[in-house]
């Protein structure tokens, strides 16, 4: 009862006149950013993420909602009506929403993927709603054993974001490790790793790197591929009708079973969900030979599953503070710059905050049911200015977004020059989110083993004894098993549609 | 002589053991603060320098064993891999950045930002100076409303004019 009344209040919070314009804005410049193509949902919401920041933390977050779930959804725009799917996840809904567009029936399938969303969101409000309680019941047995066992749990997440290699994923997180450590050590107070240069010893902003790792990163990739404005067909009305909203109905609720379930546990990335929901959906149809040629439930289930496992991923991001996916490691890193660390005691110490945060969720989620669909036609134009006034105007946000964080002029250097190192990473298959995500957990992880050394007095035995820690143990070891099957899986089935012709951007 | 089969794999690897040495430099030096040997500010980076030097071994000893055309095929695929013009054109968005973020602190924000978008207007969109040049004004113009007037942010005015 006193979740709903939490709950409640989060949404009389999230829907004064202001902040639905905050949630309405976010959806917007959300979708704007993630449309382009090229760009990810995951570096839509690194570019917009500063611009944020200056304003007040409620609103800050609702805007953040919002570019969200409209990055999201303008990622799936592309991969409709262009072939481009952002990130891996899409790939399955290009199989036949691409076809559709090429029928001129891109507007439905858009609309089918909108309503997807939509629902896989307010599937992803009720699991919290489910959840929170207990979790925050669990919350004060809580010490620093079973924090520091959840950031090993944390290292499952390597498998799924390795995008090939393992041994350059682990890589890539030690070097984010590494990077966390720079600055005043928790324990002694000496600066670390600062080698004489004073503005090391406060540290790397993570913003800065998040920028450029994603944001500048993409603006360079775009250079060297002479990327242009994208012509589009016509895309239809964005409104299916009842023959496509009742073929439709069916594989939505399935696909948005798969992605919600399998999205609850950390390492299950929504590529994975994606594909199954897809490949679950053809085994099921009377007419698997319609796949590939433009079938509305190849859209219609896959981006269900997509969803619904970024909306479930919020539950072990808000609940253990693990991002299950790329784009929430960003948001992960959004919701720290407001003071809010996700974790077991989240719930219990920002209780009005995380529901307001959830709350904006939904609203961020309907704004873009109502207010972003019949707007599709706009992005399909924008889409058409050209690159070479779209790059520099991202790079003087990049700048701004950098810089307003510290007000320091140092972190724009840093966005620049990590913004190089992004460039020869993804030239030489070096995944970059392992290093963001370790980036982000290494100061939680070393002050948690610090702590939990201190109290087992030098002996790591302590995280075995004790029954939580254990449990999350014995569930990471389980976890990873099970990424390393669904990601072999996945990349299976990645290779074979690549071979197919579908270029995947990221 | 056994040769590697994937260069830039090979060269990252030694760059990784490299690091391992210098964060094992940096445990070292933060162990002598640490009240205990196994319990500071020492431990992870100690930990990080043994993941970077065994991790980067295994990589070193993949990138001799690595197909033909793994990995070093990316960088001689067509498609991916930029002609020279493209590269000199990355280097010199590079170098305006890095001269951008230097002119900030010399000029102020609005003249460096002028400078800085005309400069890579030309360079990414290929535009004439006079279309550069009215792109940038009205892209510096729109900034300084939104984020200086309207949003307030503080940026430096400028030493050069102090």
């Amino acid at each position: 009862m006193d979740t709903i009344q939490l709950l409640m209040d989060g949404f009389s919070s999230a829907l004064s006149l202001e902040n639905l314009l905050m949630a309405a804005v976010g959806a917007l410049v959300g979708t704007f950013v993630g449309v382009l193509p090229g760009l990810g949902p995951t570096s839509a919401i690194a570019i917009l993420l500063p611009l944020t920041g200056v304003l007040e933390p409620t609103q800050g977050i609702i805007m953040l909602a919002g570019i969200y779930y409209g990055a999201m959804y303008g990622g799936s725009t592309t991969a409709i009506l262009l072939n481009i799917p952002g990130e891996i996840s899409s790939v399955p809904t290009c199989l036949d929403g691409y076809p559709l567009a090429k029928k001129g029936k891109g507007g439905p399938a858009l609309g089918i993927s909108a309503i997807a969303s939509f629902g896989a969101g307010v599937l992803g409000v009720i699991g919290l709603v489910f959840f929170a309680p207990i979790l925050a019941d669990q919350a004060l047995k809580f010490g620093p054993p079973e924090y520091f066992a959840l950031m090993l749990l944390a290292l499952t997440l390597m498998v799924s974001l390795s995008g090939g290699s393992l041994i350059k994923s682990f890589l890539m997180g030690a070097f984010g490790y590494s990077l966390s450590l720079v600055g005043l050590g928790p324990s002694s107070g000496m600066p670390r790793f600062d080698y004489g240069v004073s503005q090391l010893m406060g540290g790397f902003d993570m913003i800065s790197i998040i920028i450029g790792l994603f944001a500048v990163t993409e603006v360079l990739k775009g250079i060297e591929e002479r990327r242009s404005g994208a012509t589009i067909a016509k895309t239809g009305s964005v409104y299916p009708g009842k023959e496509e909203l009742m073929k439709s109905a069916a594989p939505m609720l399935r696909g948005g079973l798969v992605g919600f379930f399998l999205g609850l546990l950390p390492g299950c990335s929504a590529a994975i969900t994606a594909f199954l929901a897809y490949d679950l959906e053809k085994k099921v149809s009377k007419h698997p030979e319609r796949f590939g040629n433009g079938a509305i439930e190849g859209v219609a289930a896959p981006e269900a599953a997509n969803n619904a496992t970024s909306s479930a991923g919020f539950i072990p991001l808000f609940s253990l503070g693990i991002p299950s996916s790329p784009p929430l490691a960003i948001l992960l890193a959004g919701l720290m710059i407001y003071g809010l660390t996700p974790g077991p005691v989240l719930f219990e110490q920002h209780a009005p905050f995380v529901w307001t945060v959830i709350a904006s969720m939904f609203v961020g989620n309907t704004m873009l049911l109502i207010l972003n669909l019949p707007m599709v036609w706009v992005w399909v134009k924008l889409t058409r200015v050209p690159y070479g006034i779209m790059a520099p105007i991202i790079l003087m946000f990049c700048t701004i977004g950098a810089y307003s964080v510290r007000n320091s002029l140092f972190d724009v250097s840093t966005a620049f020059l990590f913004g190089a190192l992004g460039y020869l990473f993804h030239k030489y298959k070096w995944p970059v989110v392992p290093l963001v995500l370790c980036f982000i957990l290494g100061p939680l992880l070393e002050e948690s083993f610090i702590q939990t050394m201190a109290m087992g007095a030098g002996n790591i035995a302590i995280v075995w004894s004790r029954p939580i820690s254990l449990v999350i143990l014995v569930a990471a070891a389980a976890l990873l098993v099970i990424s390393i099957l669904l990601n072999r899986r996945t990349n299976k089935r990645v290779r074979e549609e690549q071979a197919h012709g579908i270029d995947v951007a990221s | 002589m056994i040769r590697p089969r994937n260069l830039p794999d090979l060269i990252a690897s030694l760059l990784c053991i490299a690091f391992g040495f210098i964060v094992s430099r940096e445990a070292y030096r933060l162990e002598s603060y640490a009240g205990s040997v196994y319990v500071g500010d020492h431990t992870l980076p100690f930990l990080l320098a043994i993941v970077f030097v065994v991790l980067g071994a295994a990589l070193l000893f993949q990138s001799f064993r690595a197909k033909i055309g793994e990995g070093e095929g990316a960088a001689h695929d067509p498609e991916s891999l930029a002609g020279n013009r493209e590269i000199s054109r990355l280097i010199l968005c590079f170098v305006t950045l890095f001269l951008y973020v230097w002119l900030l602190d010399w000029f102020g924000y609005v003249l460096a930002t002028l400078l800085a978008s005309f400069v890579l207007f030309r360079l990414i969109g290929f535009y004439r100076w006079l279309t550069s040049l009215f792109f940038s004004i009205l892209l510096t113009g729109c900034l300084y409303v939104v984020f200086i007037y309207w949003l307030q942010i503080t940026f430096s005015r400028g030493s050069f004019f102090d």
